[in-house]
């Protein structure tokens, strides 16, 4: 109560926030429901009732039925767009079908449905604040996807704001709108910063792995022919000798692992390992090279390839994200 | 500019037509100067939104509002009042429609089109005028969804089912609104409609008025009887009386004051006195009780049936018992009289008045003057005198709408050469003749007769009409019509009898008396806008405190706002059900909807269907726990395959009445 | 024409012991004129089942072991010149037999996959500019190890959704792999194997096959199944319209082989696993082996009456 008279903007504030918890909790589908809907006239429709005070003026002044009437008329339309406005957003069902992963900073694309009901709907507006803003139309029936953008703010799960949906549909005379908690979580990955090489980890020669790969230079060994095996490793000088049909194979030595090593990146905190360690793994995936990755309690073997990546980035982007946000939360609060 | 603020394609093109819609009707009343200015800067809008001419700068649009408003000074000499104001708000929303490129800009143009349309009411209030505002409404709506729809032009037309549906649901919502809300009287006295196009009967007469009147045709007022309408020859609507001649035209007395009292009696409502002079005319009998609503005429004289007795302020009788309204009528005026058609008028003259109602020019109608000074030697009285001059008109003249042309001595050329004329040669004649006699006689203008239409009166212009009065000693002023001894039916049935097509004005309805269609059809129209006026435009507050006192019985301002309120909620809540009516869980399919009652049937017994179970799988389960209704169930899931899956519509019949037989006891 | 299925499914059972469900399937896949996808693990009956489908429909049968090197002209044959007449002749390679065995068919590099795939889907070759036709009927069973091995290339989507169905034989019943392992090998009966079927018989089950009767609301069923697929957030994508149109034809194939001339619910939820499992894709799963269960739960959460 104290606080509404220290600062009342806020007290409304929360309070407002209370009720939108309450209303629409997280989810990951919602059907808007006059609980989850608000709806207030816009600035137009305070023009609009301006307007229609005006030609009311008219009609009592010149004691003018047919202007009083004109200005019931106006009146009447401002009521029945409420009902508009409202049945434009009421009952839909809004789901979230997918957030791409993306690096902290840049923007997540999240795929929703939008499903009508068996109402057609026109010009729905669906907005982050801060993100981007994709107006929509819906015939009955024909649930649709709509793709909008939100920028990330920190890595492990973000959490964007509530998704905006509004209309002023038909007039713009009132807005209705909800803020809707569709449980999102972008997994966004630590922003990668650039640094120099990875420091080269000492390795046992031993460990160097002989790959066999095809298309390699070196002669590797002799199997048994398989139909369908090329005519051109075939190893005729065996044949010749009798020794039955062979198939040359080929092979190379590569030894192209890189690890991705925590320890090594000494004197940086935990957030600057992280971008750095971001930075390589996306580098080294690049390069074509093999790569692991060690932080504490985690060890990826090296691998390549994009689920790979994907992987390796996951771990870096949940490393201790808790203990992230909680720091975020405090210094938010501080200010 | 961002895209959101950009005015989409599709509402420039219903703005224009709105804005074109908005200003026909006020563009015949606008100075011809302003409506080029109109459709020059309605042009420069258009090649804007075709994007050939630019925006005008700063310079230009400054240029152009003072341009138009000194224009308008100079034309009206003020800018109060009602035609310059509405000249200047053509203006403004022209300029604002001009410069405008942004979405508020189009709404600002947008609540100034419903301003505007609402002034249209105060020059026009028929049902085509409001029919013809609902279309601007409706266009000015489309034109504000259709700025939140992003639209192609092509795909405009999206705009108007929508604008249509919200006005018409709006229709009931205004109705009580109409009804219920509470009336205040006007709040502040504002510039009336000012027009010097006068209509109707004018403040004289010379030779040719009239007949040029009655073939113009037009509405002049309905006169609605609260008993039956008297008969046709009663019906002198009296409207003014000349008494002054100048040798071509007779015009009202010019008095400067009247001795012995106002000139005026104007009627207070609330002291309700009456000047001492109004008991000098008699009321004998025949009373009537009677409504007139008369069209705008500009002028301030009132039609009624003598001897008039009128209850509304504003209004007010002059010394000849004639009643006029302050300011003119400049609206439609409706007011109530009560007349008795038997009375006696004034039976005393002074003798200034005498004189003034003796008044003749000198040096004109030589001949007239002489042969009523021997007349009146020749009869012993003036009723004698009366019927020799009547008799002698009957006999040799003719009523006709196409008089010759007279020259200098007008009464002189028609009685004794032409002998051709309308009813205000007459009438002119006879007076001169009796004032030449030494008979006090004056002139009456208005209107005589009427049209019936189902149960009211209309009169037109045609049926104006010019007679005389004439002062009798010991009977005062009694009315004579020398038109009824020429041609009676004029007098007993209407000139339509004499003259079957006498108006022929191609714009006027009246013109096309002939053909039947036509004809019923402007019967039909005046029956309309008769009762538009009678249940529209006469609702008053008086009306709405009878209809609540109806409702309740006894009338209070929580009566009136709660029943508004309720209303309104009723037809809304009345829409609302109608799309939560459309939005219900659609039916499903026959057969379908069967076989989910049969499953339904299963409910707590243990086996219920899942979701996404097929009839087979069901059918599967619930035999094995019900053996003893193997067979039903296995019917039922065959029909119900073929019903729905072979389309076999016997099965589906079948279905149905098995999934109402079976029952799991 | 249940008659004839069961006899056909009764004489492939006698080499393929315990396999009639899948054989039923292989049956559908060839009858909508489908290409079919057998994953399994190596040593399961694979090639059985395709060399005994190949004698008991008559058709002429070849069969390629896809390696690594193997390339398209290995598959589709090659010019070679003739010194003889002085001109180039060509000698057609495997692919031209009606009913084509692909073994192990992700071991073999994109290109030579995408020259088979090609040739199922246009059913003709082209080779040096000149198309040369397959024969018609013209069938690939392709048989693929699910288990991501090095030196595989595991087909993707795209054309994985070439064919018709993708089945796994799986482990026999303990039953029948005791009747197995006491018996001779069931394989040297193929070739005491009865031919049942002409190509006019095939091509009359062709014919009549699409003619079977899909009613409103089955369409309905089928409609709520695929929007389900591509507006869920199980998948990363649902199915596609080839994978409806290729539903709907298995669904008129099996409908009809069981007597049927109008499909019922049951005959989609047969066979959605096997027809659409290889076309969608969990979210969560990178690698796509997944399928079976995902279809699985569509079945169990779009209702068949609504």
């Amino acid at each position: 109560m104290l606080m509404l008279l220290r600062s009342p903007r806020q007290y409304f504030r929360s309070q407002f926030d209370r009720i939108l918890e309450r209303n629409i909790p997280a989810n990951n589908s919602h059907q808007l429901t006059q609980r989850k809907l608000f709806i207030l006239p816009t600035k137009t429709g305070l023009g609009f009732i301006f307007a229609t005070a005006l030609v009311w003026l008219v009609g009592t002044n010149y004691e003018n039925n047919l202007a009083l009437a004109f200005s019931y008329f106006l009146l009447a339309l401002f009521h029945v767009c409420i009902l508009h406005t409202f049945k434009n957003l009421h009952q839909g069902i809004l789901r979230c079908v997918s957030a791409s992963p993306v690096f902290c900073g840049e923007s997540s694309e999240i795929q929703l449905v939008f499903n009508p009901g068996r109402l057609s709907r026109q010009s729905i507006q669906f907005s982050w604040p801060d993100g981007s803003v994709l107006v929509e139309d819906f015939g009955a029936e024909k649930e649709k996807k709509i793709t909008l953008f939100v920028p990330t703010k920190y890595r492990g799960w973000y959490k964007p704001p509530r998704l905006v949906v509004e209309t002023q549909h038909p007039l713009g005379l009132w807005r209705c709108w909800s803020l809707v908690d569709l449980d999102i979580q972008i997994l966004t990955y630590p922003k990668p910063m650039v640094s120099g090489p990875m420091p080269q980890t000492i390795t046992n020669k031993n460990e160097g792995k002989l790959h066999s790969v095809h298309g390699g230079e070196d002669f590797h060994s002799l199997k048994e022919y398989q139909p369908g095996d090329s005519l051109k490793h075939i190893a005729w000088k065996q044949y010749a000798r009798g020794q039955g049909l062979l198939t040359k194979s080929f092979s190379a030595y590569v030894d192209t692992r890189l690890w991705l090593d925590w320890d090594l990146l000494v004197g940086l905190d935990r957030e600057a390992r992280l971008s750095r360690l971001t930075y390589l793994a996306v580098d080294a995936e690049k390069c074509g090279a093999d790569y692991g990755l060690r932080i504490p309690g985690i060890e990826i073997s090296p691998d390549k390839g994009v689920n790979h990546l994907n992987t390796v980035l996951k771990s870096l982007a949940l490393f201790e994200f808790e203990l992230e946000h909680a720091r975020r939360d405090t210094q938010r609060k501080k200010n | 500019m961002a895209k959101v603020e950009q005015i989409p394609r599709n509402c420039f093109a219903w703005l224009l037509l709105a804005l074109i819609a908005v200003i026909i009707p006020h563009g015949l009343r606008l100075p011809v100067w302003e409506s080029i200015a109109l459709v020059l800067v309605l042009t420069w809008r258009v090649q804007l939104y075709r994007g050939v001419w630019t925006y005008p700068n700063r310079l230009v649009k400054t240029v152009l509002t003072i341009g138009s408003a000194v224009g308008l000074f100079l034309q009206y000499g003020t800018l109060y009042g009602l035609d310059p104001m509405v000249a200047l708000l053509m203006i403004s929303i022209m300029l604002k429609a001009l410069e405008m490129n942004k979405k508020r800009d189009v709404i600002v143009v947008i609540f100034l089109g419903f301003f505007t349309t609402s002034t249209q009411f105060l020059f026009s209030q028929t049902v085509f005028a409001f029919l013809y505002a609902l279309l601007c409404l409706a266009l000015l709506v489309a034109a504000q969804i259709s700025l939140y729809q992003e639209r192609q032009l092509s795909e405009m037309a999206e705009a108007f089912p929508m604008a249509g549906k919200i006005v018409l649901q709006s229709i009931p919502v205004m109705l009580i609104l109409f009804l219920l809300f509470p009336r205040v009287g006007s709040l502040w006295a504002v510039p009336l409609p000012q027009s010097d196009a006068t209509t109707g009967i004018s403040d004289s007469m010379s030779p040719g008025d009239f007949s040029k009147l009655s073939k113009n045709g037009g509405k002049a007022f309905t006169a609605s009887f609260d008993g039956d309408i008297p008969a046709h020859r009663d019906l002198y609507w009296r409207g003014l009386v000349l008494s002054h001649f100048d040798g071509r035209t007779w015009s009202p007395n010019r008095w400067g004051s009247y001795p012995g009292g106002e000139l005026v009696d104007w009627v207070d409502s609330a002291t309700s006195k009456k000047a001492d002079w109004r008991s000098w005319a008699v009321p004998v009998g025949n009373p009537v009780d009677y409504e007139i609503i008369l069209e705008p005429t500009h002028q301030p004289w009132l039609f009624s049936l003598p001897l008039a007795e009128l209850n509304h302020d504003e209004t007010g009788i002059t010394r000849n018992y004639t009643w006029i309204k302050k300011g003119g009528v400049s609206q439609r005026f409706r007011y109530r009289v009560e007349s008795d058609l038997s009375y006696e008028m004034a039976r005393n003259l002074p003798p200034w008045l005498r004189q003034l109602e003796l008044q003749l020019p000198d040096d004109f109608n030589p001949r007239t003057v002489a042969t009523a000074r021997q007349w009146a030697q020749e009869e012993s009285s003036t009723e004698a005198l009366i019927s020799r001059f009547l008799n002698f008109i009957t006999r040799e003249f003719t009523y006709t709408l196409e008089p010759p042309l007279l020259g200098e001595h007008t009464v002189d050329e028609f009685l004794w050469q032409s002998q051709r004329g309308f009813c205000e040669h007459f009438a002119s004649s006879f007076v001169i003749f009796m004032r030449a006699a030494g008979v006090p006689a004056r002139v009456v203008t208005g209107y005589q007769g009427g049209e019936k239409i189902e149960d009211f009166l209309q009169v037109s212009q045609a049926d104006a009409h010019a007679w005389a009065e004439v002062w009798i000693r010991d009977r005062g002023w009694v009315r004579v019509d020398p038109t009824s001894a020429v041609a009676p039916s004029r007098i007993e049935s209407g000139i339509r009898s004499v003259f079957p097509r006498s108006v022929n004005n191609p714009l006027s309805m009246e013109a096309y008396t002939h053909i039947s269609l036509l004809n019923e059809l402007r019967k039909q129209i005046d029956i309309w806008d008769y009762n538009w006026q009678r249940w529209v435009l006469n609702y008053n507050k008086d009306n709405q405190v009878g209809l609540l006192e109806k409702i309740f019985g006894r009338v209070s301002a929580w009566h009136a706002g709660a029943t508004m309120v309720f209303g309104v909620a009723l037809i809304i809540g009345l829409i609302t059900a109608y799309y939560w009516w459309q939005t219900r869980p659609k039916p499903l399919p026959p057969g379908l909807a069967e076989f989910s009652k049969f499953c339904k049937k299963f409910k707590n017994s243990g086996v219920e269907r899942h979701t996404g179970e097929g009839s087979r799988d069901f059918a599967k389960r619930a035999s094995s726990k019900f053996p003893q209704h193997k067979d039903a169930i296995e019917e039922i899931t065959r029909l119900f395959e073929r019903g729905v899956y072979a389309e076999d519509f016997e099965a589906l019949k079948e279905l149905k009445v098995k999934v109402k037989r079976f029952s799991l006891k | 024409m249940e008659k004839l299925v069961n006899s056909l499914v009764a004489e492939i059972s006698k080499v393929v012991l315990g396999k009639e469900h899948q054989i039923k399937m292989a049956l559908a896949c060839l009858f909508s004129r489908g290409h079919l996808l057998i994953e399994d693990q190596p040593g399961m009956g694979k090639t059985t089942l395709a060399q005994t489908l190949a004698k008991v429909l008559g058709l002429e049968y070849s069969r390629v072991q896809f390696t690594s090197d193997l390339l398209p002209a290995d598959i589709v044959g090659v010019s070679i010149f003739d010194q003889q007449n002085s001109q180039f002749s060509f000698h057609p390679g495997p692919i031209f037999t009606q009913l084509l065995l692909a073994d192990e068919i992700n071991r073999t590099s994109p290109k030579t996959q995408s020259a088979l795939l090609e040739a199922m889907e246009e059913g003709q070759v082209t080779i040096d500019g000149d198309a040369k036709k397959l024969p018609s009927p013209f069938f690939v069973i392709a048989t693929q190890n699910p288990e991501s091995q090095d030196g595989t290339f595991p087909l993707p989507e795209s054309q994985l959704d070439r064919f018709l169905m993708r089945i796994s034989l799986g482990y026999p019943d303990a039953d029948v792999e005791r009747a197995l392992l006491a018996g001779e090998d069931p394989r040297t009966r193929i070739s005491e194997l009865r031919c049942l079927m002409t190509p006019e018989k095939l091509h009359a089950i062709y014919q009549k096959a699409g003619r079977v009767q899909a009613s409103a609301s089955l369409l309905d069923y089928i409609q709520r199944l695929i929007t389900y697929t591509r507006t869920s957030t199980e998948f990363s994508y649902g199915i596609s319209t080839r994978g409806a149109l290729s539903l709907m034809r298995c669904a008129r194939t099996w409908a009809f082989m069981h007597g049927r001339g109008h499909i019922i619910p049951e005959d989609l939820q047969i066979l959605l696993p096997s027809v659409v499992g290889h076309r969608v894709r969990d979210a969560a799963d990178y690698s796509g082996q997944s399928g079976y269960a995902l279809v699985e739960r569509v079945l169990n959460n779009v209702d068949v009456i609504a």
